[in-house]
C-alpha cells in the first residue's frame, strides 16, 4: 500500500466547513478553510496563477482558532498555512511590524493605561477593536471578587506532583494589564500547597507566529525552554487557554534536546483548573444570579483534559454556570481585528448572540445579567471590546477572592 | 434544448454592470482570487467562475434568472461544494450562484410534520431544530454537518439510514424554485399526500441545479424515535460480513442503518485513527437500530445472535448516540482516509440488487488487483449502494490510465448486474460521459426534452446530468 502522504494536502472534502467560526458568520465560502487550503496549500487551483499577494491577502483573514486543525482528516494546518504565507510576504512582514509594534506597542507597554486615556478621534480606524479590547482590560475594569474558595484538594495534588516544583506561565495580559489573574493565580497554587518557584518566561510566541514572525517566534519559545531548564524543569501552570496552546506546540519543532525532554515538557504542562478540581467554593456577596461561560477555541487540545476551566467552573458554581450548547468564537483571532476589524467584530456579534440565547440578558435584563466568564486573555479582550451596553466579561481568576 | 453555442462565452462590461445594481456589496464576488473556491468542490475538480453572486432575496433570484436568459449567461447553482460528482463546477463556464444568504428556517410544524426551509440551510443544523421538537428528519448524507438541504435535493443525497428511511427523495414535499425567464414554480406543497398532476416536485430532486434554482423547500418530517443502538462487528472475510448481514434481514430486523467496509478501508481508517478491530479483520459491518429505549436493549440482543453464525472476530455494542457515535465515526472516517491509499482517487458510488452485492464487491477488487491500483469498498450494504473507491497517482500517466480502465471496468460489471453507476452522488461532469451506458437513447430524449421546457436555452448547469 501506497505510504502516507509526506505533507498535508487539502483534498476539498469540507470536513472543516463545520467549525469555521467566520463562515458561519459570514456566509462567504472565501473565507472558509478550504478556501485557504485550496490557494495556499500544496493543492493549489489547478486552472489559475493567482497573484501572490492577493492570495496572502485572502488567507490572512483567520482567526486562528484552530478548529479546521481539529476537523481536517488530514492533518492540514489552515492557521501554519496562512503563517507560512504572511512570513514569506516581505510587504505583509513590514505592514504588520508598523501596525503591531509601533502603533499598540506603546498601549501595551502603558499596561492598557494609556489606552483607557487616548481620544477615540486620535485611533485609526481599523486599531478601533483592538483598541476597545485594551480599555477593556484597563486596570480596575476586572471583576470583582465573589467567590471565596473553602477547600483546596491539597492531598490530590500532593499525591500526584508531591514536591515538584510550579512555576506558573503568566503570559503577556497576566504580567501586564490584569495582574491581578496572576497575583490569585499565586494564591490558589499556596492554596494547593505547590511549591511555587519563578521561571523568566517571555511571550508564549502563539500570537508571533500566526502574525507570520516565526524568527520572533522561535526566539521566544527558545527563551521560554531555557528559562524552564534553569528553573529545574518544573511543572509549568497556565492559566490562558492561548498560552496552553502556544506552550504546547512547541512539540514537534526540534526545539528539545532529546525525545525525553520533549516528552517531559508536554506532560509538565498543566491547566491551573485541573489542578484546582475537587476543590469546594462558596458564592458570596455580589455574585450574579447567573454566569455565562464562554468557551475558548483553544480550550480543548483533544490532550483527554477537555475544557478544564469549563469542568472546574460547572463544579464551583453548579447550575449558576450556564455554557452555551454550541461555543462560538469570539472573533479575536491573533490579529484579525487588525487586519479586517469588521470580520472580526461580525464574528463576535455573532457569540454574543450564541451566549444571549443560552443567558436570556437581552429578554430579561432584571432577572439576567450579560455576565461572562472565561479562561483566555484573547478571549477576555475580544468579548469585552464587542460586549453589549452593561455587560461584564472577565477571567475566571477575577471573581475569586484571595482572603 | 438548443446548443450550448447560443450561450454567451463571458461576461461583458454591461453584465458586469447589471450584476453590480442587483447585488450590491459583498452580494458580487469578481476578485479570482476569492472566487477560486467557487469554482471547485468535493470532486477536485476546478473551473474559475465568471462572477460569484450572493442573492438574499427570492426577488434577486426572479430578476437575475430573468435577465440570465434573455442574456444567455450561463448560471450555476451552489450550496456547499462538498458534492462528489462535480456538479457544482462551472466546467463549461458561468456565474455562480451562491445560496449560503438563503438559509433561513422559515417554519418547523409539529402538527403537520413538516417544515420549510431555504436551500442554505445546514442539514445537520436543521435536524437538531427539528428534534427538539421531537421531530426527525431521516436523510443522513455522510457530509450532513457540512452540506446544505438545498444541495442535499439538487443530488437527492442518500445516507446510511436509506436502508430504512429512504432518500432525501422520500422527504421532500414541495419545490418553490426560479425557472429561466424569471418564472417561480410551486411544486407540491404541505399534504402528505397528493396525486394531482405529474410530480413536479420529485423531478426538481436529483437535478443537479438545471431545471430552476430552488428558493423554498417542503420537507416531511416524522416522529422522533426515542433512541437509537449501534453495532460493530468486525470478519475474517467479506463473505462472512455479507452472510452476517443476511442472517440480520432473515431474522426480521430491518436496521436503520446497515453499512460495510472492505480490508483497504478498514486498513485507511487505521491510518488516521485508533481502531478497535484485530489485525486479520478483512470486513466490518456497522449496524444502527432505533426505536423505544424499553426495546433497544433486547434488540441489541436479538442483532447478535442474529450475527453469531457469522463468526465476528469481535463485537462492539452502543446504546444511545453518546456510546454510539465513537462507533459511527470510524465509519465516517473512511472518505477522507482513503488517501491513505494514495494521492489520486476516483469515488464511485455504483449500486447493485441487493442481492447481487458480494459478486460486485469481489469483482471490483478482483479489478484493483488486475490494474495494479488501490481500490477500497464500502458503503450501505443494505441497499446495495456500494462506494468503490480507485486510488492512484495521477502523475504517473500509466496509473492514470489503469485507474480509468478499472473505473470503466466497475461500471460494466455493475451495469451487467443490473445495477446503476451512481446511487447517490450524481453523475456531475465525472460520470457525464457515461451516462449513455446506462440510459438508453429514448429515456435521454424525454429527459432533454423536459429540461428543453424548464430551461429552453439550457443556461442553467450546462454540460451536467445527462446529455
Amino acid at each position: 500500500m501506497a505510504d502516507a502522504p509526506k505533507s498535508p494536502d487539502c483534498v476539498l472534502c469540507g470536513c472543516c466547513l463545520e467549525g469555521c467560526p467566520l463562515l458561519s458568520a459570514t456566509g462567504r465560502e472565501e473565507l472558509s478553510p478550504r478556501a485557504k487550503a485550496l490557494l495556499a496549500g500544496p493543492s493549489k487551483f489547478m486552472d489559475a496563477s493567482l497573484p501572490e499577494a492577493d492570495v496572502a491577502a485572502l488567507t490572512g483573514l483567520c482567526l486562528a482558532c484552530g478548529r479546521c486543525e481539529k476537523l481536517c482528516p488530514q492533518g492540514v494546518q489552515v492557521p501554519a498555512l496562512m503563517a507560512a504565507m504572511r512570513a514569506s510576504h516581505p510587504d505583509f512582514k513590514q505592514w504588520m511590524w508598523k501596525q503591531w509594534i509601533t502603533r499598540l506597542g506603546p498601549y501595551w507597554s502603558l499596561a492598557a493605561k494609556g489606552a483607557a486615556l487616548t481620544p477615540d478621534a486620535f485611533v485609526p480606524a481599523s486599531l478601533g477593536l483592538a483598541l476597545k479590547g485594551l480599555k477593556g482590560l484597563r486596570p480596575g475594569g476586572g471583576l470583582r471578587p465573589w467567590l471565596g474558595i473553602t477547600k483546596f484538594p491539597r492531598e490530590a495534588f500532593g499525591a500526584k506532583y508531591g514536591q515538584r516544583p510550579v512555576v506558573l506561565f503568566d503570559g503577556c495580559v497576566g504580567k501586564g494589564p490584569r495582574g491581578v489573574w496572576a497575583e490569585t493565580a499565586r494564591f490558589l497554587l499556596n492554596g494547593l500547597g505547590a511549591k511555587v518557584v519563578e521561571g523568566r518566561f517571555s511571550c508564549c510566541g502563539s500570537t508571533l507566529g500566526v502574525a507570520g514572525l516565526p524568527g520572533d517566534q522561535a526566539h521566544a519559545r527558545v527563551a521560554n525552554i531555557a528559562a524552564w531548564r534553569e528553573a529545574g524543569r518544573p511543572l509549568v501552570v497556565t492559566y490562558c487557554a492561548t498560552c496552553r496552546k502556544g506552550l504546547a506546540d512547541y512539540v514537534g519543532c526540534g526545539l528539545f534536546a532529546d525525545g525525553d525532554e520533549e516528552r517531559l515538557w508536554r506532560d509538565s504542562l498543566a491547566p491551573l483548573s485541573a489542578l484546582l478540581m475537587g476543590a469546594g467554593a462558596k458564592a458570596g456577596r455580589g455574585a450574579p444570579t447567573v454566569a455565562g461561560y464562554h468557551r475558548p477555541c483553544h480550550a480543548d487540545l483533544n490532550d483527554g483534559l477537555g475544557d478544564a476551566d469549563c469542568k472546574l467552573l460547572s463544579s464551583l458554581l453548579g447550575a449558576r454556570l450556564r455554557t452555551p450548547a454550541k461555543g462560538g468564537c469570539c472573533g479575536f483571532g491573533g490579529i484579525l481585528q487588525l487586519s479586517a476589524p469588521e470580520l472580526s467584530a461580525t464574528v463576535g456579534r455573532g457569540c454574543w448572540d450564541v451566549l444571549d440565547a443560552t443567558l436570556g440578558f437581552s429578554a430579561a435584563p432584571e432577572v439576567t445579567p450579560a455576565y461572562v466568564l472565561t479562561g483566555c486573555s484573547g478571549c477576555v479582550m475580544q468579548l469585552s471590546a464587542t460586549a453589549p451596553q452593561g455587560a461584564r466579561v472577565g477571567h475566571w481568576l477575577e471573581v475569586i477572592g484571595r482572603s | 434544448m438548443k446548443s450550448s453555442t447560443s450561450l454567451a462565452t463571458a461576461l461583458t462590461p454591461a453584465h458586469l454592470r447589471f450584476l453590480e445594481s442587483l447585488f450590491p456589496g459583498e452580494g458580487l464576488v469578481t476578485d479570482p482570487t476569492q472566487m477560486a473556491v467557487y469554482g471547485a468542490d468535493s470532486s477536485r475538480r476546478s473551473a474559475m467562475p465568471w462572477a460569484v453572486v450572493r442573492p438574499r432575496t427570492e426577488e434577486q433570484v426572479v430578476e437575475l434568472l430573468t435577465w440570465a436568459e434573455s442574456e444567455r449567461v450561463p448560471l450555476v447553482p451552489r450550496a456547499r461544494g462538498t458534492g462528489m460528482s462535480g456538479g457544482a463546477v462551472p466546467a463549461f463556464g458561468g456565474v455562480v450562484v451562491s445560496s449560503l444568504w438563503l438559509n433561513c428556517v422559515l417554519d418547523i410544524d409539529a402538527d403537520d410534520f413538516c417544515a420549510e426551509v431555504e436551500p442554505g440551510v445546514v442539514t445537520a443544523e436543521f435536524q437538531a431544530l427539528t428534534q427538539k421538537q421531537k421531530l426527525f428528519y431521516p436523510p443522513d448524507p455522510a457530509s450532513l454537518k457540512i452540506s446544505t438541504l438545498g444541495g442535499n435535493v439538487a443530488t437527492c443525497a442518500g445516507g446510511m439510514r436509506a436502508v430504512k428511511y429512504g432518500v432525501t427523495r422520500d422527504y421532500v414535499l414541495g419545490v418553490r424554485a426560479v425557472l429561466p425567464g424569471g418564472r417561480i414554480v410551486n411544486a407540491g406543497g404541505r399534504s402528505h399526500k397528493n396525486v394531482v398532476g405529474l410530480d413536479l416536485a420529485r423531478l426538481f430532486v436529483g437535478s443537479c441545479g438545471t431545471l430552476g434554482i430552488f428558493t423554498k423547500l417542503t420537507l416531511k418530517l416524522l416522529p422522533l424515535p426515542e433512541g437509537s443502538a449501534t453495532v460493530l462487528a468486525a470478519f475474517p472475510t467479506l463473505a462472512d460480513a455479507l452472510s452476517g448481514a443476511r442472517g440480520v434481514f432473515r431474522a426480521g430486523i430491518l436496521p436503520t442503518a446497515m453499512e460495510f467496509m472492505d480490508a483497504k478501508a478498514c486498513w485507511a481508517v487505521g491510518q488516521i485513527k485508533d481502531v478497535p478491530w484485530p489485525k486479520e479483520t478483512q470486513a466490518v459491518l456497522v449496524l444502527k437500530v432505533d426505536g423505544s429505549n424499553a426495546s433497544l436493549a433486547a434488540e441489541l440482543a436479538r442483532l447478535e445472535v442474529a450475527l453469531a453464525p457469522a463468526h465476528p472476530l469481535c463485537l462492539f455494542k452502543g446504546l444511545g448516540a453518546q456510546e454510539e457515535e465513537p462507533l459511527w465515526e470510524l465509519r465516517r472516517l473512511v472518505s477522507p482516509a482513503g488517501f491513505r491509499l494514495g494521492p489520486d482517487k476516483l469515488g464511485e458510488d455504483v449500486a447493485v440488487p441487493r442481492g447481487s452485492t458480494v459478486q460486485a464487491v469481489e469483482g471490483f477488487q478482483a479489478m484493483g488487483a488486475e490494474q495494479g491500483v488501490q481500490v477500497a469498498c464500502y458503503g450501505h450494504l443494505g441497499d446495495g449502494n456500494i462506494h468503490v473507491n480507485i486510488f492512484y497517482d495521477a502523475s504517473d500517466a500509466d496509473q492514470r490510465s489503469r485507474a480509468q480502465a478499472c473505473k470503466e471496468t466497475v461500471f460494466r460489471l455493475t451495469l451487467s448486474l443490473g445495477g446503476t453507476i451512481s446511487g447517490e452522488h450524481g453523475t456531475g461532469i465525472t460520470k457525464g460521459p457515461y451516462v449513455s451506458w446506462q440510459l438508453g437513447e429514448e429515456e435521454r430524449a424525454l429527459m432533454a426534452g423536459i429540461k428543453n421546457v424548464f430551461d429552453p436555452s439550457g443556461i442553467l448547469n450546462p454540460g451536467k446530468g445527462w446529455s
